[in-house]
């Protein structure tokens, strides 16, 4: 039974904004609008995963340049927020909009079958890299190790809640 | 100061051979590749290459946004895994 996470991390707060009480957190979630809506309950991560504070409820949001300035209930003062520098936001998973079809949290990548269109399996997703070129497995076959970029011209078909990714792949790619 | 236009844009010989090859016969294989200073063209849209990071072959799916570019840029050399411990972000993927 693969360990689901009870917080996703959805941002790191990375500084005071002015003297009210607004922090400035960069977005470590794909949807930050809904997450970071006027009313959400966000908890404050350390690096470990521990809670530190909250649940703090969201009070004021507005987005600026790459980041997002918040404001929390009861929150008011700068002193209040300073000592989460550097810290991070988490939801709990049940409160995230969960994958769509044929999408998949990235961090739940590692520990799925790779398995050939005829049934044959492959290996183990090991690790998920982030190249230029896009998502790339790294997969534990049954004699070594090897890559397989994430792209719909390989990935056929993703279960989810089989753990499974059928793939096809090019002639050579599991001896390189 | 930029490439010649009159040269064009530098492809090891050997490399365009084999892609040319792969097209001639309609074939996808994986082309393993030590040259990362290899310009991609419009002719290796749609194949695989294993580039060499100086370390392993990181495999490569060319596409259209590619073209101009070097394989090298493709397949890093360093790798940073992260400072989060046991954080888990809320990312999704898809396979595009």
């Amino acid at each position: 039974m693969v360990e689901r996470a009870r917080h996703l991390v959805v941002g790191r707060l990375r500084k005071t904004h002015g003297l009210k009480g607004e922090c400035a957190i960069f977005p470590l979630t794909d949807d930050p609008d809904a997450v970071f809506a006027v009313g959400r309950p966000v908890w404050v991560l350390n690096l470990s995963g521990e809670e530190v504070a909250g649940p703090l409820v969201v009070e004021r949001c507005r987005s600026y340049h790459r980041e997002w300035l918040i404001t929390f209930v009861g929150h008011t003062s700068r002193e209040a927020v300073t000592p989460w520098r550097g810290m991070f936001l988490g939801a709990p998973t049940e409160s995230l909009a969960p994958p769509k079809d044929n999408e998949v949290y990235i961090h739940e990548l590692s520990g799925f079958a790779l398995v050939a269109p005829d049934g044959t399996p492959l290996g183990l997703v090991t690790d998920v890299l982030d190249f230029p070129a896009g998502l790339t497995l790294e997969v534990q076959g049954p004699k070594r190790e090897f890559l397989v970029p994430f792209r719909k011209e390989f990935v056929r078909e993703l279960d989810r809640d089989a753990r499974r990714l059928v793939v096809s792949l090019p002639d050579g790619l599991m001896d390189i | 100061m930029s490439r010649s236009i009159k040269k064009g844009p530098f492809v090891q010989e050997a490399l365009l051979g084999k892609v040319q090859t792969l097209n001639a016969k309609n074939e996808k294989k994986v082309v393993k590749t030590w040259s990362r200073s290899s310009t991609i063209l419009p002719e290796f849209v749609g194949h695989t290459f294993a580039v060499h990071n100086g370390n392993k072959f990181v495999p490569v799916y060319a596409t259209e946004n590619m073209v101009g570019h070097k394989l090298g840029e493709f397949a890093p050399t360093r790798l940073f895994r992260g400072h989060s411990g046991k954080l888990v972000a809320d990312k999704k993927a898809k396979p595009e």
